[in-house]
């Protein structure tokens, strides 16, 4: 009965994903008989893996992957824990924190451009008070090398994703369980460390996870804020898909698989993860402590 | 205020600074003409950006009508889907659940657009590629996931006791659910369903890969505006993709508080 209950998400979502991975595995292996390849090769991996090219997108892809997600977490957990101890926070300042996540994430991509620019807002901000004397003072935050533009986009719009994520954890239930380590003789660090924080931290590595994954894999923030060289891995895929020689194509689907292998890794950890903290937090829920 | 609650205040007063940062520029140059260093405030100010918008020939509207036409068919498409997954995934124990768990999560964690570049050649040749159904399937592939998981939650903390005693009392299948089961899964359904419309509103890598670009929605025509030259048109541009999906859910975040405190003003 469950089975049947499931189909229709099985059927239009998992198998069509499903599917269409497996028809990229078997492009990147060089099968497309449209264009008369039909034998496999690993070449077309070879070929990507070799390229200082994709070496370089690699490390950009995951240090913003990387610096982008523990920005988030770390914001989104300020975020969290302040919204819960002010208590009743005035309704403003909830919808100002909730409003990045309805942003379309090319939007955030240019007005974080906008934002950082040699001549944005805020250069402009710093030397209205003084502390810039002009645009080539400023550093280079978007285009750059290292990626900064890319991180304060996330970081922008994903903190208040980790803190929907995490703010349950820091919640009535927690506070409550550490008011009665408390009663019960504990300092103010000893009911965190060792009450508080066993419940709030799988929270936040599973978020830090949820959102690497996805950074890694994300198109529209890089396409707007990064450089032609190196390119994050997403763009240089894509780069190569719509490619006018079709037989880029290979290499480009090969590029993608190995992009879907670093977040299936990334998942899989999250899997281990996941079902840990949900356990924790339903016992906290129903009363039931070990 | 305790001192505790004063040190929280005066963070959170500094993210929220931080998270309203860069609305400005976004905001004050999609009505500005001229707005060069090292103004803070434009130097000359001007409507035509919108002008441009709003003018017929810029397909603006009716990219707007095409992006809530496929938003709002891959919402409805989701609700019906996830509630039964929903409900499989969150009360029943079977075989091979985690194997489900792990499908049903794998858009969430893995970028679609491998899956999407390698369905493509198939979707062509189900004659599917350049259509809003194609469309609408790719976004639901990405979104639905979202509104499971959420539901999935919801069912378990809601449990069966209520649905069972409901059932003793002599209610049929459909009421148990309509009158007691939907009421107490509407913030899970209501978020889940928001995720996915505002998800769907925001796709473009995928509309482009599933369409060619045929299907013209919002951000198929609005994006190559932010990536041109003109900064106050980008900016209104922004402002258009930005501004409905912050009122729609700010105005569900409402509505959704609103229905709940008139319940327990009413004691229902």
């Amino acid at each position: 009965m469950a089975y049947l209950r499931l189909l229709p998400v099985l059927v239009l979502v998992s198998s069509l994903f499903v599917a269409g991975l497996a028809l990229a595995v078997v492009q990147s292996l060089g099968y497309l008989p449209a264009l008369g390849m039909t034998r496999l090769t690993l070449a077309y991996y070879g070929q990507v893996l070799q390229d200082p090219a994709f070496q370089a997108s690699l490390c950009l892809t995951l240090r913003v992957a990387a610096l982008a997600s523990a920005g988030a977490c770390s914001a989104g957990t300020a975020l969290a824990v302040c919204l819960a101890q002010v208590g009743r926070a005035a309704g403003w300042q909830r919808l100002l924190a909730q409003a990045p996540l309805a942003l379309p994430h090319l939007v955030v991509g240019y007005m974080v451009l906008l934002l950082l620019t040699p001549t944005g807002l805020v250069a402009r901000l710093l030397h209205a008070v003084g502390l810039l004397a002009g645009p080539d003072a400023f550093p280079a935050l978007v285009h750059d090398r290292f990626g900064w533009g890319m991180v304060v986009a996330y970081v922008f719009k994903e903190a208040p994703f980790a803190a929907v994520l995490i703010y349950p954890l820091v919640g009535g239930a927690t506070r409550r369980l550490q008011e009665a380590a408390a009663t019960l003789g504990a300092s103010g660090w000893q009911a965190f460390r060792h009450v508080a924080w066993p419940l709030i931290w799988p929270g936040v590595l599973t978020a830090w996870l949820i959102i690497f994954a996805y950074t890694v894999g994300a198109f529209e923030i890089p396409y707007v804020l990064g450089r032609t060289y190196p390119r994050a891995l997403p763009v240089l895929a894509y780069d190569k898909y719509v490619s006018i020689d079709l037989a880029d194509r290979p290499a480009a689907m090969a590029l993608a698989m190995l992009l879907t292998t670093i977040t299936a890794a990334v998942a899989w950890a999250y899997m281990r993860l996941a079902g840990g903290a949900g356990d924790r937090l339903a016992q906290v829920r129903s009363g039931r402590l070990d | 205020m305790t001192r505790a609650a004063h040190l929280h205040g005066l963070i959170l007063r500094a993210l929220l600074a931080g998270l309203l940062l860069p609305f400005l520029p976004v905001l004050i140059g999609s009505v500005s003409a001229a707005w060069r260093w090292p103004g803070l405030l434009p130097q000359a100010w001007s409507l035509q950006p919108w002008r441009y918008l709003l003018d017929p020939g810029a397909r603006v509207l009716p990219a707007l009508g095409e992006s809530v036409l496929v938003a709002a068919g891959v919402t409805a498409a989701a609700v019906l889907i996830s509630l039964p997954a929903g409900q499989a995934l969150g009360q029943q124990a079977f075989p091979g659940k985690a194997l489900v768990e792990v499908l049903v999560i794998l858009p969430v964690l893995m970028p679609a657009f491998a899956p999407v570049m390698g369905l493509h050649a198939a979707l062509l040749r189900y004659g599917l590629a350049d259509t809003r159904l194609g469309v609408g399937l790719v976004h639901l592939v990405v979104t639905a996931p979202y509104m499971v998981r959420a539901l999935a939650a919801a069912y378990a903390t809601l449990g069966t006791r209520l649905e069972e005693q409901a059932r003793t009392l002599g209610a049929a299948p459909w009421q148990v659910f309509r009158h007691v089961t939907l009421p107490r899964l509407l913030p899970a359904l209501i978020s889940g369903a928001l995720f996915v419309f505002l998800g769907s509103m925001g796709q473009y890598l995928l509309t482009l890969l599933a369409s060619g670009g045929r299907i013209q929605t919002l951000p198929v025509v609005l994006y190559p505006l932010m990536t041109a030259g003109d900064r106050g048109m980008a900016a209104a541009a922004s402002v258009v993709l930005a501004a409905p999906a912050i009122l729609v859910m700010w105005s569900l975040d409402w509505a959704v508080r609103h229905a709940y405190r008139v319940r327990d003003l009413l004691g229902v």
